[in-house]
């Protein structure tokens, strides 16, 4: 891949016809004013909010601050109280955990479904991509609901089958009200909702692949794995390192289906993630300097382990 | 999955004389991936066929036990939806969507092309800062945001909605765009060069065609974010710019009567997304047949 690439402007000498308007030394501006409306536009956008935040967060600032009394400074307070709050880490560990769960299914399994449709005739590979496209088209607070009604307490579909199959009485069993069981269910929601966009998009990068590349492996007697591993994942490296990425991100402060699911019956306590727990603080209660300090937080986490991570992995493929 | 199931490699260059024990297990293999797919079709397929199909259902038949199979039909719900308003609403949700999209894919292919084909110093730099904009969780941001376009006069007003649209897909656009990007042939771009290319025709006659199932599949994520979105939605527009995901919640009243509507109003909401993702296919097919110029 970025091995062919790495030759950088030298031209084979054989190709020096002279006339012909040689336009490879460009300025090295360019990729700069390329790139520059993109940054310009993020960074306002972006930037605005984090200062106003980073103020408000070594401020006293309630509802009333919002309508306009002055806000009171005090220091690292909100800091410490955070860091001081059980309840906090509790939801900061509760979050990571779930999204190393749901990262790592969805990547496995939209990879194992990318994979599924290399193989499959056009009949079915058709089947299974308007299947994809119809759970990705779910609205999320719709597809919350629709879980919700399956695995509903009273008359749920869940309940229904087991109650018929296992012969006990499974209704008025609540999976909600049980934190694993309210998390499994999360779980299975969001995973369900982000598979299509990781299968979609490992599918297209792998279809980018040379085919004779993979009929040479496959010569020389490597196994369906092996070609996996060896073959298939240095071509789609980049592509996999976004994707985690950004399953990471979302799967981190995912908000409307864990608020939806809450209010189908999970205990907020024992099930809060870092999105509502922040919502709750600041929209919620009305205690914004507290919430912007809880965020200022959690992006100075995410900034230590993507650092790491990013960095890591862009080494391997560096241009 | 089936992949490891058999690691045996399929001679390419002679039909194999099929020996029957090969042709058994590749048969076995044939109907184990067969059976998985079924499963998956069946797995994806499900809720949403469930959830068209209780539209069709009156209200008192949508969550009954046991489950009500053979209903009365009615297409009284969708009447029910559309006579809360739906149409402005989905026009609000698609201006939004499709003006950012449009606006995140133009701004995001240079972008990206400064950061692989011709690629900027330190490209880790600005990749770094563009994926770092992600990392603050809306639920806080949206405190200053809210006081800004009060500010500014920004509340429930779609234009505002779409910038901040733009601002939130374009990191993922041109992330994902860089890394199909980074997969095109560099020969292809250096032959394009020495034939005297200028930077526009590199980028639209050689490279895009090139990445297109890139830009298919960037585009519809984009495309069906912006139209999913409900958290900001929900919060700065109230009727003027009001799109459709906060007017579903709306339908959720808690009070157990509101699945059929809700089904009937997210049957609707739905279709906008299928359409622009079968769109979105035909791009990801044609750059499929194209793989040829590898």
């Amino acid at each position: 891949m970025s091995s062919l690439a790495t030759e950088p402007a030298a031209p084979p000498a054989s190709v020096s016809s002279p006339p012909r308007p040689r336009r490879r030394r460009r300025l090295p501006t360019v990729p700069w004013l390329l790139l520059s409306a993109s940054i310009l536009i993020l960074g306002v956008l972006t930037g605005y909010p984090v200062v106003r935040m980073l103020v408000m967060s070594f401020q006293e600032y309630e509802r009333a601050q919002v309508m306009g009394m002055p806000a009171e400074w005090v220091g690292f307070d909100n800091y410490t109280a955070i860091l001081t709050d059980s309840a906090f880490w509790a939801v900061l560990g509760r979050s990571i955990l779930f999204m190393l769960v749901a990262v790592v299914l969805t990547m496995v399994l939209g990879t194992l479904i990318a994979l599924l449709m290399m193989r499959l005739g056009k009949g079915l590979r058709l089947l299974v991509s308007v299947g994809l496209l119809l759970a990705w088209s779910m609205p999320p607070l719709s597809s919350t609901t629709i879980w919700g009604w399956i695995f509903d307490t009273q008359y749920g579909l869940v309940n229904n089958l087991l109650t018929r199959f296992t012969g006990e009485r499974w209704f008025g069993h609540s999976w909600l009200l049980d934190p694993l069981g309210f998390f499994t269910i999360l779980t299975f929601i969001i995973v369900w909702g982000a598979i299509p966009f990781v299968a979609f998009t490992m599918y297209a990068g792998l279809s980018q692949i040379p085919g004779e590349v993979l009929e040479a492996a496959q010569l020389d007697g490597a196994g369906a794995f092996a070609r996996f591993r060896l073959v298939m994942l240095p071509y789609v490296r980049t592509i996999v390192t976004v994707l985690v990425v950004l399953s990471m991100i979302w799967d981190l402060k995912v908000f409307p289906q864990v608020y939806a699911l809450q209010d189908i019956g999970g205990d907020r306590q024992k099930t809060n993630t870092i999105g509502v727990y922040i919502y709750q603080m600041g929209m919620g209660q009305g205690h914004f300097g507290t919430a912007s300090a809880i965020a200022f937080v959690f992006v100075a986490i995410m900034l230590l382990l993507s650092i790491y991570y990013v960095r890591r992995t862009m080494k391997e493929e560096e241009l | 999955m089936t992949t490891t199931t058999i690691g045996r490699p399929v001679t390419v260059t002679r039909p194999p004389v099929r020996k029957p024990a090969r042709w058994a297990s590749r048969r076995a293999r044939g109907i184990a991936l067969t059976i998985v797919t079924w499963i998956a079709v069946l797995a994806f397929f499900f809720p949403v066929v469930w959830m068209v199909f209780t539209a069709f259902k009156p209200e008192s038949q949508a969550a009954t036990l046991p489950p009500t199979f053979a209903p009365d039909f009615t297409i009284d719900r969708f009447q029910a939806a559309f006579d809360r308003d739906m149409v402005p609403y989905l026009i609000n949700s698609a201006s939004a969507s499709i003006g950012s999209t449009l606006l995140v894919l133009a701004l995001a292919v240079p972008a990206a092309y400064a950061l692989s084909i011709r690629p900027v110093k330190n490209v880790r730099d600005p990749l770094f800062f563009l994926i770092s904009t992600k990392f603050m969780p809306v639920a806080a941001s949206i405190i200053p945001v809210y006081m800004l376009l009060q500010a500014v006069g920004g509340l429930d007003n779609i234009t505002w909605l779409t910038i901040l649209y733009v601002g939130i897909n374009l990191p993922i656009a041109v992330w994902m765009m860089r890394s199909f990007l980074a997969e095109v042939p560099r020969e292809v771009i250096e032959a394009a060069q020495i034939d005297g290319a200028g930077l526009r025709t590199e980028i639209f006659r050689v490279v895009l065609p090139i990445v297109l199932p890139g830009v298919a599949a960037a585009g519809l994520i984009c495309f069906i974010f912006a139209w999913n979105e409900f958290f900001l939605a929900n919060l700065l527009t109230t009727q003027v710019a009001r799109t459709t995901p906060p007017v579903l919640g709306s339908f959720v009243d808690g009070r157990g009567q509101f699945l059929s509507i809700l089904s009937a109003a997210s049957t609707i909401a739905i279709v906008p997304v299928v359409i622009a993702g079968w769109v979105a296919q035909k791009q990801l097919v044609r750059g499929l047949a194209m793989g040829a110029i590898k």
